[in-house]
């Protein structure tokens, strides 16, 4: 049989292991989309710079939206450090 | 112009509120232990099933925001006029910006927003909103082992807001789909409910039905892992600090920046559920 | 950190009381109240619209008003001035006229005092004449004679 602890530790190294790659790949996604929203924003601005509060509230939004994913894998981070 | 301003009794609350936080957190920080059971909950089990238990936290404070949004709803209707006051604007704006910015541009039926949707979108966007808050509010919090209630400590952590509890932010997503739903098949009927399943062609079924339940699943989870998530990090980030100052800022970014953008975020989509369902 | 339990139910039955209670206590007075607003803000302005139309009537008819009374006030200066210098014109005429009498009288009773100056002058001097002749002469020439050649000779000279 393997050792207990071996084993026990192994599981501790996955645990953060899987949290930190969850994490930096998860955050990819919603950088590029954030960045996107924010460059469009920006075009947007300069376009048409009397619309510059709206704009920024659906940007905003739009950044939110496109965050989840990342907050999905911070979720998933914390669950594999804290909870399992 | 030098008018002189007395101190509302809610400012005397806040400098009292400080105050006791300051001088708590002082010899909290002192007998600090490591922190453990970070993201466990108290639960009571009353039951074999998994099903037959509650979050406690959850309930209470859900009821004290309750208490406070029907105290406020009160006061307002008590105190009502037509040239507002300062609060009595506040109030309004808060609501026309629900009514008019959010409900009323989604539906050719005014009258259907105004009876209908409007009373639902804003009890969602109020509720989300202030319970998002209390996440960036030092106060008790309860330290667990187990799923039991170990001790209360007070200033180590933000007010446990409802929003970061799964039981809320999953039954109310779940509860928007069934609004959506149940709207739909009464205002289009029950034929052309379903037709709008097999929209344009018959093999878009299965995605059309997975397209609704994955709503449901990001409405939530959204909501779910920016306050809980958010609330760990902080968590997590002050105990490194040990409370230095970061906290506020933090409390401030993750409390009330990202949970009103979060608010409008969940119950403007609420809306364009209900809308997309109803209109289309 | 996941679970999922009666919670749910409870915070449901939660929505619903509290969308009923701020359906009642907040939503409900906030429309009505946006409603009244609106509609009093329509009608303040209709108000306002028909109070203006009736300002811009009454400044009309207080505009024409006002010509009338200018036009009368021109008319009513105008005749007092015409008169005016009537009146003026009479007593500039009546006074020349009463200078030109009084010159006039003045001239005649110069003319007067003269020939009656001239009048006792020229008997003064017939006295004298003769009273020289008679010295000169005696008492030789009856005097009427004399006298009445004298007064010829006199108007032989004031011719």
């Amino acid at each position: 049989m393997v050792d207990a602890n071996l084993t026990k530790a192994i599981i501790e190294g996955c645990k953060y292991l899987g949290a930190g790659i969850c994490m930096g790949i998860g955050a990819i996604g919603p950088g590029v989309g954030e960045g996107i929203v924010g460059a469009h924003a920006m075009d947007a601005m300069s376009r048409q710079p009397e619309m510059v509060g709206t704009i920024t509230r659906s940007m905003l939004i739009a950044d939110a939206v496109a965050e989840s994913t990342g907050l999905y894998s911070l979720l998933i981070a914390f669950i594999l450090i804290f909870i399992v | 112009m030098a008018k002189k301003r007395r101190l509302s009794r809610f400012g005397w609350f806040l400098i009292i509120y400080m105050v006791v936080y300051v001088v708590i957190a002082y010899f909290a920080i002192k007998t600090m232990e490591p922190l453990t059971g970070v993201g466990n909950r108290w639960i009571i089990h009353f039951g074999r099933f998994f099903f037959w238990a509650v979050n406690p936290m959850t309930l209470i404070m859900s009821w004290a925001l309750m208490a406070l949004l029907i105290f406020i709803g009160y006061r307002y209707k008590k105190k009502q006029k037509l040239i507002p006051d300062r609060k009595q604007s506040l109030i309004e704006w808060i609501l026309s910006f629900i009514y008019h910015d959010m409900v009323e541009g989604a539906f050719e039926d005014k009258e259907f927003a105004r009876k209908t949707v409007f009373p639902f979108a804003a009890t969602l966007m109020l509720f989300v909103t202030f319970s998002n808050i209390l996440g960036g509010i030092p106060g008790v919090q309860t330290a667990v082992e187990h799923d039991h209630l170990k001790s209360f400590t007070l200033f180590q952590d933000t007010w446990y807001s409802p929003t970061s509890d799964l039981n809320t932010n999953l039954t109310y997503a779940l509860m928007v789909l069934f609004v959506a739903h149940g709207l739909a098949i009464k205002r289009k009927g029950f034929k052309r409910y379903l037709k709008s399943y097999i929209e344009p062609f018959i093999f878009m079924l299965p995605l059309n039905i997975i397209g609704e339940f994955s709503k449901v699943i990001s409405h939530s989870f959204r909501l779910f892992g920016n306050i809980a998530g958010g609330g760990i990090l902080v968590l997590v980030l002050s105990y490194m600090v040990k409370y230095f100052i970061l906290p506020v800022a933090l409390w401030g970014f993750f409390g009330f920046f990202v949970g009103i953008v979060q608010a409008m975020v969940y119950s403007m989509l609420a809306v364009a559920y209900i809308s997309v369902q109803t209109e289309g | 950190m996941l679970s999922f339990n009666f919670t749910s139910v409870l915070q449901i039955m939660n929505f619903i009381i509290l969308m009923v209670l701020l359906t009642k206590y907040l939503y409900k007075p906030f429309l009505n109240m946006m409603d009244e607003r609106k509609n009093k803000i329509a009608s303040d302005l209709s108000k306002a619209e028909e109070f203006r139309k009736n300002a811009e009537v009454y400044r009309e008819e207080m505009r024409k008003e006002l010509e009338r009374a200018r036009e009368e006030a021109r008319r009513i200066i105008e005749s007092a001035a015409e008169r005016a210098k009537r009146f003026e014109e009479e007593q500039k005429n009546k006074a020349k006229l009463e200078a030109v009498k009084m010159i006039d009288d003045a001239k005649r009773e110069i003319e007067k005092e003269r020939e009656k100056a001239f009048q006792s002058v020229r008997s003064e001097a017939v006295s004298i004449a003769i009273l020289l002749v008679k010295r000169i002469l005696g008492e030789q020439i009856d005097i009427e004679v004399k006298r009445r050649y004298l007064e010829d000779v006199m108007k032989e000279l004031n011719k």
